[in-house]
């Protein structure tokens, strides 16, 4: 009991020092400063999604940035169009992303590994190409069932409305993007949001869950003979992951004012995959610390930018050679700190 | 009718060239079980090389029958050596890894040579028309000169890459090599040099696939090899991946399956084909057309 | 044709388990050497060290005095030492025909090749009705057989087999150890690798056993025969 009083308290704790940084720090801060903290607390958020399914149940998902674009549009939308507030268009934008990955994730979890890249894959691609041609899809709902109008028999309002609804849903701005998005992102919600992703996350990864996870990512056939159903393993992780993609994504949306469909190209759910295997894939601070080095690296690498993406690309090549494990491997970074301290004060038994 | 016929010539004539790609993704993925991710940058840098090649002789459009043959085997020749150093210096170190870190090398791979070609020679470079393209009329049906070139090229390659696997010593370590890898050892086979001998050959074919797809769209760019790459490996698995054949039929389906719903639905949804087959395939046959069924061993 | 293969102190280690311990086995030329053992006391390890598949962390392989160790297993082939796997591994997708032809890859000698492919069918009339039929279909009777004609296909100085009578029948097993000694008789070292002791000793004439990585008896194959411990560990009393 006194452990969760802790917990409980610690987390008010933060979050009132997240909001009093934002409140009485932010103002003062230089705007390009903050932006990179705003980028980093987003990558954050995506890569942890993603290290619960590839780091901890061992699914390779290649499609992250896809579920990050459906949460990112469909939180705009919900703002532009249906005048739903920030904080509650940043949830939905998670629960549509979530459900995205349930679609996704329970067909195809029966897969072995490269084919559920593959498929991953083609995910995102298919999203991409939604998007790119959602003109058409409006013009299309528009013919089928017509727009709401006030006059009409019962069966036509009700088509009506609900192809005004999915018009409205529907018109995402295609290739040239979608503009208008209100500039709401601010310091203290995507601070908040990554300190929820990452105390669920890991409360969810330390309860008798977070066991099931690893073990299903490291002998499936085994844990099934156990009795665990390990395609519902497989689908919650997939579904949280996407989840926190989606809230991502939504920040994003909200940061940027205006979204467009290759912001989410499956390269980008590549460099996430990477982040997460470089930190450690088995480990959530090791992403997360990878995650937020490599997005701060181009910042210092200013000379070099022109260069990043192929520095990225060797460091990932000699990183797999020479240290499949990534950074951390499968220790957190609290078990690498407390290894140090005690290398450093060890103890002595007494004679 | 036309109409018709003349989409069909396309459409064989697109899936020609992603079977040449198609066949060394599955032939990696048959010798090693991996997804040579880097296999549509091999394909990109075979344009390069053709391009290049091209312009050091200072061959221009019209050059000639003689010019484009040359140029097409450069880049085979090309292809292959890429192909072997990339097996050699990325996967090579790899092969006791997990399948996950070695799909992540190749991934790098891939980006690493994007960026190189991009840092090198830029984009959007025009390659000439080699040979003088005509039309002919055959039985009413308008005939791309290129059309025929891609389909007779391919033929002949396919020909003889048959003959190689089924007739030669070295086709035959290949097929032992991609049943298993411990037991061909036990054979004498030299394992590590025949799957080098698996990657150039796979490689090469994407080379003379990269001359063809230039012939009929000449634009050269670091970033061209990522949708053909992908559509490839998407042939490679309708086909089912690790079957020779299976690329092959893989390959002509989709390419006749994109001209189509290019032609008679829309040309915006064309590249989308391509993954829908893909999820289709994955979610109710995944072993392919011609695919072995994949069984886990406990 | 045939060679002895002297293994000195082997010491192999699978990560941290030490497999083998400082096994010593002489093969005596012209002889069938039998290694028994329980499953899991080593004995795959051992040949597919002998193999080239493995790498010892010390000790010798010697064929004739020249070192095999630290060969590639193609190179060890060429020098003469073929081996029947565990399990048969025949390659299902290819033909029977296609299966003996990669047994003789390393040669390029194509009368010999020829003879010795003839003699093989001999051996195995059975294999010469299926040539063109594809490995996989055949029965495990007949895959045991293809697997041993295809490593005589390689002309060794040394044949290993390894655990021949795995799962088959008792009838067909007793066809299997009379080709073996056919084949010794043929003048072919045969190191052999075995569970049934019974059908080994009898076919040996030096044996040896395996425990849990170390070699605990050595003695001519008719002693074992009659040695009492080994009648209540290995032939059941």
């Amino acid at each position: 009991m006194k452990g969760a009083a802790i917990g409980y308290a610690l987390f008010v704790v933060a979050l009132a020092a997240i909001w009093g940084v934002d409140q009485f720090v932010i103002p003062y801060t230089d705007r390009y400063l903050t932006d990179m903290l705003l980028r980093v607390a987003i990558c954050v958020i995506s890569v942890s999604g993603l290290a619960l399914v590839l780091g901890f149940t061992g699914q390779f998902s290649l499609g992250h940035a896809g579920f990050m674009a459906v949460g990112a549009y469909s939180s705009a939308v919900m703002s532009m169009k249906f005048g739903v507030p920030f904080p509650l268009a940043v949830l939905l934008g998670g629960l549509f992303a979530g459900v995205a990955g349930l679609a996704v994730g329970v067909p195809s979890l029966r897969l072995t590994g490269d084919y559920l890249a593959v498929v991953t894959l083609g995910f995102n691609q298919i999203i991409i190409v939604a998007v790119q041609n959602s003109g058409s899809f409006v013009d299309a709902v528009r013919a089928l069932f017509g727009t709401s109008g006030a006059e009409g028999k019962p069966a036509e309002l009700v088509l009506g409305s609900f192809g005004e609804v999915l018009s409205r849903f529907g018109d995402l701005g295609g290739a040239q993007g979608l503009t208008g998005v209100p500039l709401e992102t601010n310091f203290g919600w995507a601070f908040t949001w990554l300190l929820l992703a990452l105390v669920t996350l890991r409360n969810l990864l330390r309860s008798p869950h977070g066991r099931t996870f690893a073990a299903v990512r490291d002998n499936e056939i085994a844990t099934r003979s156990l009795g665990i159903d390990t395609t519902r393993v497989k689908v919650t992780a997939f579904v949280i992951g996407a989840f926190w993609a989606g809230v991502a994504g939504s920040l994003t949306a909200f940061k940027l004012s205006s979204i467009f469909p290759n912001q989410f190209e499956s390269k980008v759910s590549i460099e996430l995959l990477a982040m997460v295997v470089l930190g450690g894939s088995g480990s959530l601070s090791g992403p997360v610390l990878s995650a937020s080095l490599l997005t701060l690296l181009p910042e210092f690498l200013r000379g070099l930018a022109e260069y990043r993406m192929m520095i990225y690309a060797l460091l990932l090549v000699v990183m797999m050679i020479v240290r499949p494990k990534g950074l951390l491997g499968t220790r957190e970074l609290s078990d690498v700190i407390l290894a140090g301290y005690r290398r450093l004060f060890p103890v002595r038994k007494p004679a | 009718m036309t109409l018709f016929l003349q989409q069909l010539i396309n459409g064989l004539s697109l899936g020609a060239i992603y079977a040449l790609i198609a066949l060394g993704y599955t032939m990696v993925y048959g010798t090693l079980q991996l997804i040579n991710f880097a296999h549509s940058e091999v394909f990109m840098m075979g344009a390069f090389a053709a391009f290049l090649f091209a312009g050091a002789m200072g061959w221009g459009d019209g050059a000639g029958v003689g010019a484009a043959a040359a140029v097409a085997l450069v880049a085979m020749g090309s292809c292959a050596i890429l192909g072997m150093t990339i097996e050699r210096i990325a996967y090579r170190p790899m092969r006791k890894s997990t399948r996950l870190n070695m799909l992540i090398t190749a991934i790098g791979v891939s980006i690493f040579l994007q960026n190189l070609a991009l840092r090198l020679w830029g984009t959007n470079l025009t390659f000439p028309d080699l040979i003088a393209k005509t039309n002919w009329e055959i039985a009413g049906v308008n005939v791309a000169s290129n059309s025929v070139m891609v389909l007779g090229v391919t033929l002949v390659l396919m020909i003889g890459l048959t003959w190689l696997i089924e007739k030669t010593k070295i086709g035959l370590a290949m097929r032992a090599v991609s049943h298993s890898r411990e037991t061909a050892a036990l054979m004498g086979i030299p394992v590590d040099r025949t799957i080098s001998f698996t990657f150039a050959l796979g490689s090469a074919l994407a080379g003379a696939g990269a001359f063809l797809f230039l012939l009929g769209a000449p634009k050269v760019d670091p970033q061209m090899g990522a949708m053909p790459g992908l559509k490839a490996f998407v042939a490679a698995v309708l086909g089912g991946i690790g079957s020779v054949p299976g690329a092959v039929v893989g390959a002509l389906v989709l390419g006749l399956c994109e001209t189509f719903v290019s032609g008679y639905v829309s040309s915006t949804w064309r590249d989308a084909v391509a993954f829908c087959v893909l999820i289709v395939i994955l979610l109710y046959k995944p072993s392919g057309l011609f695919g072995k069924h994949i069984v886990e061993k406990v | 044709m045939s060679a002895s293969l002297v293994i000195a102190n082997l010491d192999v280690y699978y990560g941290q388990i030490h497999a083998l311990r400082g096994v010593s086995i002489e093969v005596e030329k012209g002889r069938v050497t039998t290694l028994l053992g329980a499953n899991g006391a080593g004995k795959t390890t051992l040949l597919r060290t002998i193999s080239g598949l493995l790498s010892p962390r010390g000790g010798s392989i010697r064929l004739d005095g020249e070192e095999l160790v630290g060969r590639e297993p193609h190179e060890i082939v060429r020098r003469g030492v073929s081996q029947s796997p565990e399990g048969r591994q025949v390659f299902p997708g290819l033909s029977v025909k296609e299966n003996l032809d990669l047994g003789a890859y390393t040669r390029s000698d194509k009368v010999g090749i020829k003879a010795d492919f003839d003699h093989v069918l001999t051996l195995w009339p059975r294999l010469g009705e299926r040539l063109a039929q594809r490995a996989g279909t055949l029965s495990g009777g007949e895959q045991q057989m293809l697997a041993i004609a295809r490593a005589m296909m390689a002309r060794p100085k040394v044949l290993l087999l390894d655990e021949p009578s795995l799962g088959l029948a008792p009838v067909i097993v007793a066809g299997i150890f009379e080709t073996i000694k056919a084949i010794n008789d043929g003048g072919t070292t045969v190191l052999l690798v075995e569970q049934n002791a019974h059908l080994a000793l009898k076919v040996a004439h030096m044996g040896y056993v395996l425990e849990t990585g170390a070699i605990q008896k050595c003695a001519p194959a008719a002693e074992l025969l009659a040695d009492p411990s080994i009648r209540e560990a290995y032939l059941g009393g």
